[in-house]
């Protein structure tokens, strides 16, 4: 068996889906790009994946990773799910792999909170820390050393899967502030690997 | 997305409003004859009905039309619409029903009748169709349509009985209709004309439409794959509609006669392209009674030899243990780790007065293949309040499940147990539903007798009382359906949103006495669907019921010869 690592997007509407109902999405996608997926024995055979953590209900992901084992080597497998794909779903790139070995090498995430309306940063930080968050809750100062901005209505933060993270519904609850946000982006920039 | 983006992040189940399916078509709408289909449940039971999927189908296969979809908001979206002043949208183009021209509701069970309410009142519309003029046009199809009078007053047309004709019908007699005038009087009075419709106000009676062929019937090969979990997650093919076993309570099996089988051939053809449309791994072969479909060995061969092989998972329903063929288990044997069956009464002189053709020996015999299979759970269902019900029969019930506990102790034993509606067009339309006390003593009576490591759950028996109201009630009815949703009722058919008390007062506000509906009726009674025609003659009907009464049992028509019930001579 040979692993194919898939490099995706999850966005639009999608950003709305568990991951459980990820995971179902995948298995329909990859059936239907017929790429030569390996599946599980028994009577309810499903195909070998492997997941990097969850999104939050809410959250786009810019680069999602997934592992999928494969009988064989197969030729133009990014188009050939890229075609399979909801709106919601998008392929950048895969490259095959010997190992999966996500479940250990991904430990954290970057991700951006954008929106219009509501409080400012100072605020959606101060609230964030009021979590008992603030082990990895970086300032603005130290995020601006490597080249993260975080603006008036935007907010960077790494964050480490060990530690949690604060539910979507906390966190529009915090941007809310005492307006109602009228827009918002919730997003994984990028997985942080060990 | 069709509503604000932030309205999702406020609601606990974002994903049944964005829509997005694979296989989702949008239309320009430009010259289209525009149909919005609503469901008045959640998106994850109406996406998971069949009806509702095949009239989508065959209107967006059409090129002078097109369907979009809405479901009933859950509470909280509900509350957030309402707040910020937003209707109701549908999935596909985010569009507000004003741009329809018809809007069609898919009826299959009573308790959603609140929720037609919620819907209609959402999209701006008044509830009452003499409240409305002009477009949009409101129809309902689905069940429910068969014993339509606690809703006549919110419809402007009811479609009864197979819809694949009807709504081709509609639609075209719409067109004609559009062209010549602007006049919705007189395009009620077209829409009577037609074979199965029945307009309120206009029509005096209606026949049930009927399919003839299930192979020539179209059938949805492309159908949406949702991105959220729903109730029947699958590709679904019918084999087959219709049922002649000839159970005197089940509803189903009068009003889906006369039984027609889809061909393995297109069975097969179906299957794989539906399948390959959709990358579901998982498929249904749906019908009311699978044991009797005539190539079941045929079938079973298709699964073992081409479905199995391709990693896909089988579900067959309604399934009986009693006839299938060894090789019919050979193939699906394994899939399957539990059992669901229904012996629905616990002597077998109940189970001869409603012709459940079950015997103890049967079901001992299942008992056996289910031990023998190494299965581990079985559940059973019973039904409380039959005609000529008595406490052994309740007895009963306890000595069968506690014989069946003593012989297969490691088997687990969930039961439940239901009250019987007695539903119209079947036998049991005169009979009386047995009131919530009742149903309370003889389920603490089965209780106190049943051994205690079966597991023993049961329906709310009020739940059963406000069906059995809205499924034998008369147009009245309508009148407390509308004061109880201003009083908040909503999805009544799910358990933690059910409230008797406010339906107990609506319908004591509009002078409605409950105990009307459910008491015993003679043949000379006048009965709230006498105007709908299943095709079954009332003769038949009470004949069978008459017959019933000395538990004289009847054999599958289709077995041993007709009955004359009156389906296939039309």
């Amino acid at each position: 068996m040979v692993f194919v690592r898939v490099e995706y997007r999850k966005f639009g509407p999608l950003v709305f889906i568990s991951h459980l109902d990820l995971i179902r999405c995948w298995e329909r996608i990859v059936r239907r790009a017929d790429i030569g997926v390996s599946f599980t024995k028994g009577f309810h055979p499903r195909p070998r994946f492997s997941f990097s953590p969850p999104l939050p209900v809410g959250f786009e992901g810019e680069r999602e990773l997934l592992d999928i084992g494969l009988e064989r080597p197969c030729l133009d497998i990014k188009n050939r799910i890229n075609r399979a794909v909801p709106q919601g779903i998008y392929v950048n790139n895969v490259f095959f792999i010997q190992h999966s070995d996500l479940g250990e090498s991904v430990i954290g995430g970057l991700y951006n909170f954008q929106w219009l309306g509501g409080t400012d940063r100072s605020k959606l930080e101060e609230g964030l820390r009021n979590l008992g968050l603030q082990d990895w809750l970086y300032t603005s100062e130290q995020l601006t050393s490597v080249g993260i901005s975080n603006f008036k209505n935007s907010l960077s933060v790494p964050l480490l899967f060990e530690k949690g993270y604060p539910s979507p519904k906390k966190i529009v609850e915090l941007i809310d502030g005492t307006g109602e946000v009228i827009w918002l982006r919730l997003s994984r920039v990028q997985l942080l690997e060990r | 997305m069709n509503y604000p983006f932030d309205l999702l992040y406020r609601v606990k189940k974002p994903a049944s409003y964005i829509g997005n399916e694979y296989n989702l078509v949008k239309k320009n709408p430009e010259g289209k004859v525009k149909v919005a289909l609503a469901f008045p449940d959640t998106y994850e039971v109406g996406m998971s009905n069949l009806g509702f999927s095949i009239i989508y189908h065959i209107i967006n296969s059409r090129e002078d039309a097109l369907a979009e979809r809405i479901f009933a908001p859950w509470i909280d979206m509900e509350e957030l619409l309402r707040k910020r002043k937003i209707s109701l949208l549908t999935l596909e183009s985010g569009k507000s029903i004003s741009e329809f021209d018809i809007l069609a509701f898919s009826v299959s069970y009573e308790l959603n009748y609140s929720n037609i309410l919620t819907i209609l009142d959402l999209c701006g519309l008044p509830l009452l169709s003499s409240q409305r003029d002009g477009l949009p046009l409101v129809i309902a199809g689905g069940q429910c349509t068969s014993r339509p009078s606690p809703i006549i007053p919110f419809i402007d047309c009811f479609a009864v009985g197979d819809g694949e004709d009807i709504i081709n019908e509609i639609i075209d007699t719409f067109k004609e209709w559009r062209l010549s005038s602007k006049d919705k009087s007189e395009l009620l009075i077209a829409l009577s004309k037609i074979d199965g419709v029945y307009v309120p106000g206009v029509s005096k009676t209606v026949r049930r439409r009927v399919i003839k062929d299930l192979d020539k019937a179209p059938y949805p090969t492309k159908p949406l794959v949702p991105n959220t979990e729903i109730i029947h997650d699958r590709a679904v093919v019918e084999i087959m509609r219709g049922c002649t076993r000839g159970c005197r309570f089940c509803e189903a099996g009068f009003l889906y006669r006369p039984v027609r089988e889809r061909s393995l051939e297109v069975i097969k053809k179906l299957s794989s392209e539906i399948l390959k449309a959709t990358g579901y791994g998982e498929i249904g072969f749906l019908s009311l009674s699978a044991s009797d479909y005539s190539n079941l060995g045929g079938l079973a061969r298709y699964i073992k030899e081409e479905l199995i092989p391709s990693h896909i998972s089988v579900s067959i329903p309604s399934l009986r243990i009693d006839t299938v063929s060894r090789e019919f288990y050979e193939a699906i044997g394994e899939i399957k780790r539990g059992l669901t069956f229904a012996p629905e009464a616990g002597t077998q002189r109940l189970r001869d007065v409603i012709n459940k053709n079950i015997t103890e020996e049967d079901i001992f015999k299942t008992m056996e293949i289910v031990a023998r299979e190494g299965w581990e759970t079985v559940k059973l269902y019973f039904m409380i309040g039959l005609p000529t019900e008595k406490d052994e029969d309740i007895l009963g019930i306890a000595n069968l499940l506690n014989s069946i506990k003593e012989r297969y102790r490691k088997i687990d034993l969930n039961v439940s147990v239901s009250l019987f509606v007695p539903k119209p067009h079947t036998p049991f339309q005169w009979v009386r539903q047995i009131t919530p006390k009742e149903a309370e003593e003889r389920i603490r009576l089965l209780k106190g007798k049943l051994n205690r490591k079966v597991n023993l759950s049961w329906h709310d028996p009020k739940v059963s009382l406000l069906e059995g109201i809205l499924t034998r009630g008369d147009i009245d009815v309508s009148r407390a359906i509308i004061t109880a949703w201003r009083k908040g009722a909503r999805f009544d058919a799910w358990t933690d949103r059910f409230s008797w008390d406010i339906w107990e007062e609506s319908f004591r506000e509009n002078n409605i006495d409950v105990d009307f509906y459910l008491r015993e009726k003679s043949l000379s009674d006048p009965l709230p669907w006498d105007f709908v025609d299943t095709g079954i003659s009332k003769e038949f009907l009470w004949n069978e019921y008459i017959l019933s009464l000395s538990g004289f049992k009847r054999e599958d028509c289709r077995k041993v010869g007709c009955y004359n019930c009156g389906v296939c001579s039309g």
